[in-house]
């Protein structure tokens, strides 16, 4: 009987193997396609101050009546925006995060824009019109890129737009629906729970022309399309 | 052939080859991979289903459209919020209009207006200068029950001076709206995240079914386990035959499935095989001692004439010649008589041994093993002479195939065996006949002393006796006509002190 003692470990791993595959054969996991679409133009200004280099982004194609819509619609949300220097080969990590929480008040017909930013406090403003919060929204504040001396010759400015990213909050309150639906607590739905993971990022993507980084050596602004 | 005779019943059986052989591993796999098939394809359609359940689910509770009509209801109270305003200013309007210009009736028309005018909660008169000329609250009374918001519309008046009204509007409808957006939001984060939530929900699942077929081929593996034990067993055992012991058996523990079946229908097999084998081997074993028995008889037989007619000749000349010594003649005479005497015993010893090699080989023809017992006891007066003869028989007859003469010899070698057993006192003798498991079973039973049984194997033995005249071939020709009958022959114990001979014979044709 060895053998046959030999064997349940064996088995076990082909039963996990078979139910892997049969997992992706059923349900087409799909990591969304990413980066799929090519990066819309972007008008960047630049400038570099004190070694570092400073971008003024102009999001206006960015901020249109669709977005006006669905940030009037009563809704507390919240557009993340992100700018980042990239390589020309679109590669280069991080960037400057900035959050634009946006609640339109359907009795005072206002809107409340609250910026925040890491590193910076919070500010938060009362508005009654759009326009503002649109000039708010399309041409930000200059988002400081870092010390030029570390960007490569040539980049590019990209700047990532997302209408409500499910932030870190917002799942700890999915999790915390899944496992306790309905009040009671349910082992499946914690088990859901655990196993839930934040959603791939769902941006629209902007992208500026090559820039020069010797170009804002001197404290230069340089504008590109 | 004489060989057999120095080895009893068993050759030793050959050692087994090592390891274990190839058909087991492969059985275990196979039986194995028919598990896992069996206990992984019902995942397939499951995974499905709970796919598919998983996307109807989402479908409807986080379909877009969801999160899409609720994040719109928001909106729907803006244009409610944006009525009541009107609504409000357009009264305040007409309050104003209807405003009187004597300002000692001003505070009475408030007054009224609080009192009659709906919602209106509280009203007051300015001056161009900020002044506050005339002022009415309304009481509070049940228009307040579940919460209010005030509500302010403000007319300035032709002639300077401002009429402020506060109106009311439900706190209930923003609770609402608050519920309502926080609903939405929850809608829209879920709707945000509803592909993963799939995903981890069909995670669940899996982690559930996977445990579960665990399990199953756990719970599969560990009785394929105790079958193919078993199996195991039964190969050993078939390999132990194969090499020649033929005592190997098996148990057939399982609670009647094939396998039991089959590890009892193996040791009926061996059973039988071992019977044939020792039959073979003892028939043999007879045969070589029958040929000693023919040789010796003629080797004995031979010089007794001469020797008979030589003693003859010597009493012959003996008496021709009258006067001799007397003391001479009385010990001729007494020579005489051991001479003839041993040469009787010798010459009946001859006869048994030459009878016995000569024995003659199985004639049967049908007959009923009751009737022949009934006619051996009726033929044989002097057995009645010497015991008590009591005959037990079945109730229907017994159809056997035998060899009536020699059949009768078994009886009478058992029967006289019997009669010496009891010594000088009469002998009990006890015949039955009977039909067990599918043979006809014949028992010769008495009261005598019986068998020791350390001694039991060996009495069927050609030579074997214990008693000073026996030759030790009663039981042996008993044994070697019962097994050409195709029955055994068994020695036991009578209950109750006594020997017991049981043979048993196939039973012929039909009931
Ligand atoms: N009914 C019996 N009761 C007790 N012992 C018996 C009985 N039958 C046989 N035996 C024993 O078995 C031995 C062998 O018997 P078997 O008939 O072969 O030879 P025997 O009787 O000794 O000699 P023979 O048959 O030539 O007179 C006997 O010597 C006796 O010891
Ligand atoms: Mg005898």
């Amino acid at each position: 009987m060895r053998r046959a003692a030999a064997n349940p470990a064996a088995l076990t791993h082909a039963a996990a193997a078979c139910l892997v595959a049969a997992t992706l054969v059923a349900n087409p996991i799909s990591a969304p396609a990413l980066a799929s679409v090519d990066p819309a133009p972007l008008r960047v200004d630049c400038r570099g101050e004190a070694g570092r280099l400073l971008a003024t982004v102009d999001l206006g194609p960015a901020v249109d009546a669709g977005l006006e819509r669905k940030l009037g619609n009563g809704l507390a949300s919240t557009v993340r925006l992100t700018v980042a220097a990239l390589d020309p080969s679109g590669a280069g990590a991080g960037g400057v995060e900035r959050d634009f929480d946006v609640r339109f008040d359907v009795w005072t017909e206002t809107f409340t824009v609250t910026i925040r930013e890491p590193g910076a406090a919070a500010s938060s403003r009362t508005v009654s019109d759009w326009a503002t919060v649109r000039r708010l929204l399309a041409t930000p504040a200059p988002f400081d890129l870092g010390p030029l001396a570390a960007l490569p010759e040539r980049f590019t400015v990209e700047a990532r737009l997302e209408l409500d990213p499910v932030t870190g909050l917002q799942l700890g309150r999915t999790r915390e629906r899944l496992a306790h639906p309905a009040g009671g607590r349910s082992l499946l739905g914690s088990l859901a729970a655990f196993l839930l993971r934040a959603p791939p990022p769902d941006a629209e993507r902007y992208r500026s022309t090559l820039l020069t980084r010797s170009d804002f050596a001197g404290g230069a602004a340089s504008r590109a399309r | 052939m004489i060989t057999p005779l120095a080895t009893p019943a068993a050759t030793p059986p050959a050692p087994a080859p090592p390891g274990p052989p190839p058909w087991r591993s492969r059985f275990s796999m196979k039986l194995v991979g028919a598990l896992l098939l069996a206990a992984t394809l019902p995942l397939v359609p499951a995974l499905l289903l709970a796919n598919w359940l998983a996307d109807s689910n989402a479908g409807v509770w986080l379909a877009p459209r969801v999160a899409e009509r609720l994040s719109e209801v928001p909106g729907t109270y803006q244009e409610l919020f944006r009525a009541r305003k009107a609504l409000y200013a357009e009264r305040a309007l007409s309050l104003a209009r209807g405003l009187p210009h004597r300002a000692a009736a001003q505070a009475a028309y408030l007054e009224r207006a609080v009192a009659t005018v709906p919602r209106l909660q509280h009203a007051e008169l300015l001056a161009a200068d900020g002044r506050l000329l005339a002022e009415a609250e309304r009481p509070r009374g049940r228009d307040e029950e579940g919460g209010w918001r005030p509500v302010p519309a403000e007319v300035s008046l032709p002639g300077g001076g401002t009429l402020r009204a506060t109106f009311s509007i439900e706190a209930a409808l923003f609770a609402e709206l608050d519920e309502t957006r926080e609903l939405a939001e929850t809608a829209r984060d879920m709707d945000r995240a509803r592909g993963e939530l799939r995903r981890s929900i069909l995670l669940v699942f899996a982690a559930m079914v996977s445990v579960a077929a665990l399990l199953a081929v756990l719970i599969g593996h560990l009785m394929a386990r105790r079958t193919v034990a078993r199996l195991t067993r039964l190969a050993e055992a078939h390999r132990r035959v194969a090499a020649g012991d033929l005592s190997a058996r098996v148990e057939p523990a399982g609670g009647g499935d094939e396998v039991a079946a089959l590890s009892e229908g193996f040791n009926v097999m061996v059973e039988e095989v071992r019977q044939g084998r020792d039959r073979i081997v003892y028939l043999e074993k007879i045969s070589g001692w029958q040929d000693v028995a023919r040789r010796l008889a003629h080797e004995i037989k031979n010089p007794l004439t001469p020797i008979q007619l030589a003693f003859q000749q010597l009493e012959a000349r003996w008496r021709a010649t009258p006067g001799g010594d007397q003391t001479f003649g009385r010990l001729l005479g007494e020579a005489g008589e051991i001479v003839r005497q041993e040469v009787a015993t010798l010459q009946r010893l001859v006869e048994e041994f030459s009878a016995f090699a000569r024995l003659p080989d199985v004639a049967p023809a049908p007959a009923d093993l009751g009737d022949f017992v009934t006619e051996f006891v009726r033929t044989s007066p002097q057995l009645g002479d010497r015991a008590e003869v009591t005959v037990t028989l079945a109730a229907d007859r017994i159809p056997v195939a035998l060899d009536a003469a020699l059949m009768r010899r078994v009886l009478v070698n058992l029967t006289e065996n019997a009669v010496q057993a009891a010594g000088p006192a009469r002998a009990h003798l006890h015949l039955g006949v009977a039909r067990a498991r599918e043979r006809a079973v014949l028992t010769v039973s008495d009261e005598g002393p019986g068998v020791e049984p350390a001694l039991r194997p060996r009495v069927f033995d050609p030579y074997f006796t214990t008693k000073g005249d026996g030759t030790g071939l009663g039981l042996a020709i008993v044994k070697k006509i019962v097994l050409q009958h195709g029955g055994e022959v068994e020695l036991g114990a009578r209950p109750g002190g006594g020997a017991c001979f049981t043979i048993s014979l196939p039973l012929a044709g039909g009931p």
